[in-house]
């Protein structure tokens, strides 16, 4: 091959690599952080901005699509590995559950995932099975993992009871221990069971209020709901309003019409939300639930009821939940690692082999580059370990112009030319370089075998760090030479 | 700086034996008394909870006491931070219902510390199902990786020269989890992708070197003395492997100081795993190709 037509090669290469890692520099470097927040708006935020806005959003989107993103470790959120638990459903049907009835639950599960989630409004979200029931959903970038774990994992599960006032009232504080746990069960008489008010305390955490005993028997239940939206009610405090379906608002007006004078407990997931007093009978099917809320919680209330129940409770058997602050911690760890880790290899290279070194640093450089372009392409998650693999690409990335320089050193001490030198020393150093460098892939791509997280981001930063430095340090490298020697007719090298 | 060498490297090889010998009996029998090595939540199942306490007063008697006031345990740990007060709060995994352990614990140190004090950093449930199955998946791994190297070395050299190669990379990894129980550290997915890198990097050292030694074992009179041969390959391609050494550790020992606490452990274990890797190229797996031939020669290849 002429020396033209491997220049022209190394420039395509260069020049894949800048357009790989455009979008990815625009990305990060010219967009603010609000812009980027823009691609994480749901549809029904979107509505809200003007056209022109719109579709600068829809092109941002289409964007992000070819850039690296970073890992939920770098910028904070939640990967949960989910199962459901059939026993309940077992319970209720009295025996094993078929095969169809499981597949039933599990479908029905997945879909309201779907649901809850896309609406929730985080970057990339994730939902999958794994196996035959296992869920893993991935939340990268949201603000407030807690919340999105709210939105993920409550039941969804509404009851309309009536309150047992007659029970309730013979409650007494000293009938209860240290806990809040009722000490004697059989105040609580038959088809009657006691749950509790929930409210926000000082610190924002949802607490035991007070306890309450309500009927067993549920007057409706979530299926009943059409519509859920919040509202302000008008004090300004906000509340969740729901509008019942036929069926729903016809019960609902005889179920008000029987228990005048009653409390009616709206009961999310085992918890008493709110207590109305029914005044007089309710038609129409509109009801509202206050209480002492904030927006974001009603929000994320009717969004569980608009989403609906889930068949069976969901438990978590994986979670990594990262704060977003720690996500910050971490990526600016990993880039001054990576940045010191690099200055130290190009510098060391430079004092122990001159400007052959900066032969082998120009290769370096143009090795990360080219990653950096490949990730960006296959719109690659980045994660604290792939950082990890890129820093000891890094380190290893010069070990092929290790070899090749000590054997042009020893080609040299034999007598040869400089030419010479340089052709034997990359000729026998290419079988060397390529065993080297295939033990290193066997093993990571073993690693990369292992499941998703972020060991996989490792091994597969490494992997591809390992075959670009084959084309960097070998191919790049001596066409280097070759143009150098060439330019400056050198008769001794600087090695 | 190194530009020949002609040490006799393999004159000590009884010395180096016996070096290796105590260092990886030394960490089996601490792995030993330990009952094996530490888990980390990966391969044991848990909850970890680090949260960053911003009340000054908080230290970890304190925070200890919130814990075993909720029941669930002891065990807390702070950690080493310029900026922030972090501590890590480890309990038990549950079969169900671990994200209530959870909320309790952020809870009651809520309640304590104010709830503006207390930020959760990371949470880290792994059920016991999940930390089983990573743990099978784990030694499987190790396994497929080691036949796959066997049957790549054997292929491009001689068996002997194979199972060389192997027996210096289960060496360094033995050195690698001594060092993991010497220092107390855990075992978990991190370090299974530590250990799985200085697999790869050792048999690079070591191929290196038996690349050299084939090349010069191809005259029948390198062949007569063999470990003459074996030694003046080492010596050939002992600058490279320094050389490749210390840029990888630069880079490496970088990770470890400025990679902050999540990679703290995993750049240890590269570490030592680096230079037993070096070590072991030299020591170990060319060492051994001597033995080897002292005890049963080698035929000379006519190619």
């Amino acid at each position: 091959m002429n020396k033209g037509f491997r220049l022209l090669i190394m420039l395509i290469v260069i020049g894949f690599a800048v357009w790989g890692f455009y979008d990815t520099y625009v990305w990060y470097f010219r967009y603010s952080k609000e812009e980027r927040a823009l691609t994480n708006l749901t549809s029904e935020e979107l509505v809200e901005l003007s056209e022109a806005k719109r579709l600068e959003v829809k092109e941002m989107k289409k964007m992000r699509s070819g850039i690296i993103n970073l890992g939920l470790d770098l910028q904070g959120g939640v990967y949960m590995v989910l199962e459901p638990d059939y026993e309940e459903l077992r319970k209720r049907r009295g025996g094993d559950l078929t095969q169809d009835e499981l597949k039933d639950a599990m479908r029905r599960v997945m879909e309201i995932l779907r649901n809850r989630i896309d609406k929730f409004g985080v970057s990339e979200p994730s939902i999958r099975t794994q196996g035959e029931d296992r869920i893993i959903v991935e939340l990268p970038g949201s603000k407030d993992p807690d919340r999105a774990k709210t939105v993920v994992m409550g039941r969804g599960l509404l009851e309309f009871r009536i309150v047992d006032e007659d029970t309730t009232t013979k409650l007494r504080r000293d009938m209860f221990d240290d806990t809040g746990t009722l000490i004697d069960s059989t105040v609580i008489p038959e088809g009657s069971g006691l749950l509790y008010f929930w409210q926000k305390n000082k610190y924002d955490v949802l607490e035991r209020e007070r306890a309450v005993v309500l009927y067993d028997e549920v007057e409706l239940d979530g299926s009943a709901i059409k519509r859920a939206q919040v509202n302000a009610d008008q004090f300004g405090k906000p509340e969740v309003q729901f509008e019942l379906n036929t069926g729903g608002a016809q019960l609902f007006s005889r179920v008000t019409e029987a228990n005048v004078g009653k409390r009616l407990a709206i009961v999310l997931d085992g918890k008493i939300l709110s207590m109305p007093l029914i005044r007089e009978r309710i038609p129409g099917g509109q009801v509202r639930i206050t209480g002492d809320f904030t927006m974001k919680d009603a929000q994320d209330q009717a969004l569980i009821l608009r989403a609906g129940a889930f068949p069976v409770p969901l438990q978590i058997a994986e979670q990594r939940l990262v704060g977003p602050t720690l996500g910050e911690d971490t990526i600016r760890a990993g880039i001054r690692a990576a940045i010191i880790g690099s200055l130290l290899v190009v510098l060391f290279m430079i004092v122990y082999y001159k400007l052959s070194g900066i032969i082998a640093d120009i290769a370096l450089i143009l090795n990360l580059f080219i990653l950096l372009g490949v990730l960006a392409w296959l719109n690659f998650t980045l994660t604290l370990p792939g950082i990890a693999g890129m820093i000891l690409t890094v380190g290893m990335a010069v070990d092929a112009n290790v070899i090749i320089f000590e054997r042009i050193k020893e080609e040299l001490r034999s007598g040869k030319t400089v030419t010479a030198a340089i052709q034997s020393g990359y000729d026998k150093a290419f079988r060397t370089i390529l065993d080297a460098n295939i033990t290193t892939l066997i093993a990571t791509f073993v690693l990369s075998q292992f499941g998703s997280g972020p060991i996989k981001g490792f091994a597969v930063t490494l992997s591809i760090g390992v075959v670009i430095n084959m084309f960097t340090s070998i191919f790049a490298t001596r066409l280097l030479f070759a143009i150098g020697v060439d330019l400056f007719r050198v008769k001794k090298l600087s090695i | 700086m190194f530009s020949s060498f002609n040490l006799n490297i393999l004159k000590h090889r009884k010395f180096t034996y016996i070096l290796s010998a105590v260092i990886i009996v030394a960490g089996l029998a601490n792995i030993g008394i330990h009952g094996g090595l530490r888990m980390g939540i990966d391969f044991a199942g848990g909850n970890e909870l680090q949260v960053d306490i911003k009340a000054e007063e908080a230290t970890i008697f304190e925070v200890r006491q919130v814990l075993v006031d909720t029941g669930y345990g002891n065990n807390v740990q702070k950690l080493d931070d310029p900026v922030k007060n972090l501590f890590i709060l480890k309990t038990l995994a549950e079969e169900k219902d671990n994200d209530v352990i959870i909320e309790d614990i952020t809870g009651a140190l809520r309640e304590k510390f104010g709830e503006r004090n207390v930020v959760v950093e990371r949470v880290d449930i792994v059920g016991p199902r999940i930390s089983t199955y990573l743990l099978r998946m784990s030694y499987m791994i190790g396994l497929v990786a080691i036949l796959l190297i066997l049957l790549y070395t054997t292929f491009r050299f001689r068996f002997r020269f194979g199972v060389a190669a192997i027996a210096a990379l289960i060496h360094d990894v033995l050195i690698v989890l001594s060092f993991i129980s010497f220092f107390g550290k855990e075992m978990d997915t991190f370090i299974l992708a530590a250990v799985l890198t200085i697999i790869g990097y050792s048999l690079n050292d070591t191929i290196v070197v038996f690349d050299r030694t084939r090349e010069n074992l191809k005259s029948s009179k390198a062949y007569e003395h063999y470990q003459d041969t074996v030694n003046t390959s080492i010596n050939q391609s002992l600058s490279r492997t320094i050389i490749t050494s210390i840029t990888t550790l630069l880079a490496v020992i970088a990770l470890y100081i400025f990679g902050g606490n999540v990679m703290r452990d995993f750049s240890f274990a590269l570490i030592v795993g680096i230079i037993a890797g070096t070590y072991s190229s030299m020591f170990v797996a060319s060492a051994l190709v001597v033995e080897w031939h002292k005890w049963h020669p080698e035929k000379l290849k006519k190619t």
